[in-house]
C-alpha cells in the first residue's frame, strides 16, 4: 500500500468514526426511548428534565452536532451535493474570580464522500486573568473588531475560513488567531493592546487554474517579521459607543505573484491599518459607521503584486419597523490610491495573476461601492426566522444573496434551510467570480 | 334671610356632593396612591438573581431559557440598570445584555453575541414589543411611572383569601395606548403591601388580550419594605401562549459596582 493511499484511508477511517459517533449522538433521543421496556416512570417535572449536571456547568461544557447538505462546495471546485457533519464541542471553566479559559474545537467532515473533507481544528484555546482593572486573555483566540454589520474595514486581525459549510458562517468562520491582549479599563473606555506573535492567515477559496500550481507561504513560522500589533481605544455607554484602532502586521489576504509560467505563490504583506467607528441611536433607528485607511508596502502603486493603499467605509442604519421585523441597510465605499489598471499588463501571466489578486482584494476600479441589506422576520414567539441577506457591488454588478429560512423545534433542536447566490455580470468581480459556489443547503443541529 | 340662607344652603349641597364623590373611608388612599406605592415597592437599591422562564405554547410545547441578573437602582430612584447573562438554551448560553433605562426617553441596551465576539447597541424597543419571545413586554419589564395611565378604584374584594384594590387603569393619551399596546388594565393590588396579584390586559380593541397572576411574592428588604415577585405567570388569550417566570437565590446584600454594568462584565461569556 502505498503512503498516499495509506494516508487516505485512514483518514477515511477517521471520518467513518467520526460519523458513527456523531450519528450515535443524532439518534440518541430516539434509541434512549426506543430501549425502555419497563413501566413507565413518574413524569419528571420539565425543569429537571432540562437540569444539566453540576459538573458540566463548573466546565462550562457545551456545544453543537450538525448534519447538513450542500448542493456546492465553497472552494471553486466541482465538488457537488455534499452531506456533511460537524461536531463542535467547547469547554468556558472558571478557576474563581481571578480568571477564566475557553476550548473550542471543530471536528468536520464537509463532504462524507470525500476521504479527504476532514478536518480538525481548535478554535479557540485560551486563559483569562483579571487583576483590577486590567484583564490579560493569552491563547488562541477571536479578537473580532468593527461595529458595522457584517463589512468592517477595522476588522483586519482574525482570520477567517470563507471555504466554510455552514449556515450561520457569519458566526462560524472564525479561526482564531493567537495572541496575548490585554485590556484596561476605566469607566466607559476600554483600551486594548495587543501583540500577535504567529501569523494565520485567511483561507479563500482559492484553485489554480488549469496548468497553474498555487502554493501559499503562510508565514506563521513566528518570525518577528511576520509578528503583529495592535491597539484599540474603546468607548461604550453612553449617547455615542466610538473606537479608534491601529493594526501594524501582515495582511490575512494574501496576493498572488508568479514565479514562473505554471506557479504562483501567495504572499502575505506587511500592512499598517488606522481604523474608527461609531454607534448611535436616532430615535428607533440605529446608525452605523466604520473607515479604515490601509497603508501598504506599494503607496506608489506600481507593483500589480502588491495591494494599494486604500480607504474602506461603511455607513448604516438598522430599524425594528415592526416587533417581528428588522431592516438593516448600509452603503460602502472603497478607494483605491494611486490605482493602477490590472489588463494594462502585455504579459498574459502578470495580467491574469494581477487580475486575480484585485478581485480577492477588491481593488479592481479605483472607486468601489456598493450596499448590504439584511431583512429578517420572526414568527410564532421567534421560534420561525426567515432573513434576506444581500450584498451588491455597483461597479460591476455583481452580488451575493442569501435567503434563508430558520425554525427551532425544541431548545436542543434547530434546522435551517436556505440559498446561497453569488452572481454578477463580468467574472472581473468579486461575487460574480465565485459564482461556482452558488449552492442550495439543509441543515440540523443539535444544541447541548 | 332669604339672601343669606340661600348661599349656606349651596355651601351644603357641595359638601354634601364632595362627600359623595370622596373614598369611601378617609383612610383610603386614591387609585393614584396606590399606584405609586406599587411602583416603589419593587425599586430595589440592588439585587442579584437567578431567573428560569418557561415559555408553552398552545400545543404544550415547553421552552426554557435559564438567565442570571444583576440589578442597580439610579440615582433618580426610577430608572435601573440590568445586566442579564443567558445561562441555557445552548444556543443562547453566554449571551450578555445589558439595559440602562430612562423612564423619560428610549433605553439604552446592547447586547454581547459570544459567537460574533461583539457588543453591539440595538435599537429602542417598542414598549409593546415581548421580551425575548416572552408574552411579557418590555413596557411590563419597566413598569411606566404612575401618570402614564389614569387610575380608578373599582372595587375592594379578596382574591384568594388576600385583600385586593381592585384599579382600572387607562392610558393618559392615543400615543401611549399605541406604545404600550394596551386599551386598559385591571389590577388586583394587595392592601397589605401594595404588590400586584394579578392584572388583566385588555388589547387597544378592547378584547381581551392577557392575565398575569403574581401567585408568590417575598419581601426582599424589611427596613424599606421592598418587595419582589417570586413567581409570574402569564397567559395570553389570544394565541394561547403562556411564560412562567421563577425567580431564585435572590440577593440584597451584596454590593453592586456601576463596573457590572459594562462591557467588561458584558462580554464574560460566564
Amino acid at each position: 500500500m502505498t503512503r498516499g493511499l495509506r494516508t487516505a484511508v485512514k483518514a477515511r477511517h477517521l471520518s467513518l468514526v467520526t460519523c458513527h459517533i456523531i450519528a450515535v449522538l443524532l439518534a440518541w433521543p430516539a434509541l434512549a426511548c426506543a430501549a425502555d421496556p419497563g413501566p413507565a416512570p413518574p413524569p419528571v417535572p420539565e425543569e429537571e428534565q432540562r437540569s444539566r449536571p453540576a459538573w458540566v456547568d463548573r466546565l462550562g461544557l457545551g456545544g453543537f452536532i450538525r448534519a447538513d447538505y450542500y448542493s456546492a462546495s465553497k472552494q471553486l471546485d466541482s465538488q457537488r451535493s455534499l452531506p456533511g457533519l460537524t461536531i463542535q464541542p467547547k469547554a468556558l471553566p472558571k478557576f474563581g474570580t481571578w480568571g477564566d479559559g475557553k476550548v473550542e474545537v471543530r471536528i468536520t467532515d464537509q463532504n462524507l464522500r470525500d476521504p479527504n473533507e476532514f478536518r480538525a481544528r481548535l478554535l479557540e484555546g485560551y486563559g483569562n486573568v483579571y487583576f483590577g482593572n486590567v484583564d490579560v486573555r493569552v491563547g488562541k483566540q477571536n479578537i473580532v473588531w468593527g461595529r458595522a454589520d457584517a463589512l468592517n474595514p477595522t476588522d483586519v486581525l482574525t482570520p477567517k475560513d470563507f471555504t466554510l459549510l455552514s449556515a450561520k458562517d457569519e458566526e462560524e468562520r472564525r479561526i482564531g488567531t493567537t495572541a496575548l491582549k490585554a485590556n484596561y479599563y476605566r469607566g466607559n473606555y476600554t483600551l486594548s493592546t495587543i501583540w500577535l506573535p504567529i501569523f494565520n492567515p485567511t483561507t479563500l477559496p482559492l484553485s489554480g487554474a488549469p496548468g497553474i500550481q498555487l502554493t501559499q507561504n503562510k508565514r506563521s513560522d513566528g518570525d518577528w517579521t511576520h509578528q503583529g500589533f495592535a491597539a484599540k481605544l474603546d468607548q461604550t455607554g453612553g449617547e455615542v459607543d466610538w473606537s479608534l484602532s491601529y493594526y501594524y502586521g501582515l495582511d490575512l489576504f494574501p496576493v498572488g505573484i508568479p514565479i514562473s509560467p505554471t506557479q504562483v505563490v501567495l504572499e502575505h504583506n506587511r500592512i499598517q491599518m488606522f481604523g474608527a467607528d461609531f454607534a448611535r441611536n436616532f430615535g428607533r433607528f440605529g446608525v452605523r459607521g466604520e473607515a479604515a485607511y490601509v497603508h501598504t508596502q506599494d503607496p506608489d502603486g506600481n507593483d500589480p503584486f502588491l495591494k494599494n493603499p486604500y480607504v474602506y467605509y461603511v455607513l448604516g442604519v438598522d430599524h425594528d419597523v415592526t416587533e417581528d421585523l428588522n431592516v438593516n441597510l448600509q452603503a460602502y465605499q472603497r478607494l483605491i490610491v494611486n490605482y493602477q489598471d490590472p489588463f494594462q499588463f502585455q504579459d498574459p501571466v502578470t495580467r491574469n495573476v494581477a487580475v486575480l489578486n484585485t478581485i480577492f482584494n477588491q481593488q479592481m476600479d479605483r472607486v468601489q461601492e456598493g450596499f448590504s441589506g439584511r431583512i429578517k422576520a420572526t414568527a410564532w414567539n421567534k421560534t420561525l426566522e426567515a432573513e434576506l441577506l444581500g450584498v451588491f457591488e455597483v461597479n460591476r454588478a455583481s452580488y451575493f444573496l442569501r435567503p434563508s429560512v430558520a425554525y427551532a423545534f425544541t431548545d436542543t433542536w434547530k434546522g435551517f434551510t436556505g440559498v446561497d447566490i453569488f452572481g454578477g455580470h463580468l467574472k472581473e468581480s468579486i461575487y460574480g467570480f465565485l459564482e461556482q459556489n452558488t449552492a442550495f443547503f439543509a441543515e440540523l443541529r443539535a444544541t447541548f | 334671610m332669604r339672601s343669606t340662607s340661600k348661599p349656606i344652603f349651596v355651601a351644603i349641597m357641595l359638601i354634601g356632593a364632595a362627600i359623595m364623590v370622596a373614598p369611601a373611608s378617609a383612610d383610603e388612599p386614591s387609585a393614584r396612591d396606590i399606584i405609586e406605592k406599587n411602583f416603589y415597592v419593587t425599586k430595589i437599591k440592588h439585587m442579584l438573581n437567578d431567573s428560569t422562564m418557561t415559555l408553552t405554547n398552545d400545543k404544550g410545547q415547553q421552552r426554557v431559557r435559564k438567565t442570571r441578573s444583576v440589578n442597580l437602582l439610579q440615582p433618580n430612584g426610577i430608572d435601573g440598570k440590568i445586566m442579564i447573562r443567558f445561562l441555557q438554551p445552548g444556543d443562547v448560553e453566554g449571551t450578555g445584555y445589558l439595559q440602562v433605562q430612562h423612564y423619560d426617553g428610549e433605553d439604552d441596551m446592547w447586547i454581547y453575541l459570544p459567537a460574533l465576539k461583539k457588543v453591539r447597541r440595538l435599537v429602542a424597543n417598542n414598549k409593546r414589543d415581548s421580551f425575548v419571545g416572552s408574552d411579557i413586554s418590555y413596557g411590563d419589564i419597566l413598569q411606566p411611572v404612575v401618570d402614564t395611565y389614569k387610575h380608578t378604584i373599582v372595587k375592594s374584594e379578596a382574591l384568594d383569601g388576600e385583600d385586593c384594590w381592585v384599579i382600572e387603569s387607562v392610558p393618559a393619551s392615543e400615543q401611549i395606548k399605541k406604545d404600550y399596546g394596551y386599551g386598559k388594565k385591571t389590577a388586583w393590588i394587595r392592601k397589605s403591601n401594595f404588590m400586584e396579584k394579578k392584572v388583566d390586559y385588555m388589547d387597544t380593541a378592547g378584547r381581551p388580550l392577557k392575565t398575569m397572576v403574581v401567585p408568590e411574592i417575598v419581601e426582599v428588604d424589611a427596613a424599606t419594605h421592598k418587595w419582589w415577585a417570586l413567581k409570574r405567570e402569564v397567559k395570553n388569550h389570544q394565541t394561547g401562549h403562556s411564560t412562567l417566570l421563577i425567580f431564585e437565590n435572590l440577593d440584597t446584600k451584596k454590593p453592586v459596582g456601576e463596573d457590572f454594568f459594562s462591557t467588561r462584565y458584558l462580554e464574560r461569556e460566564k
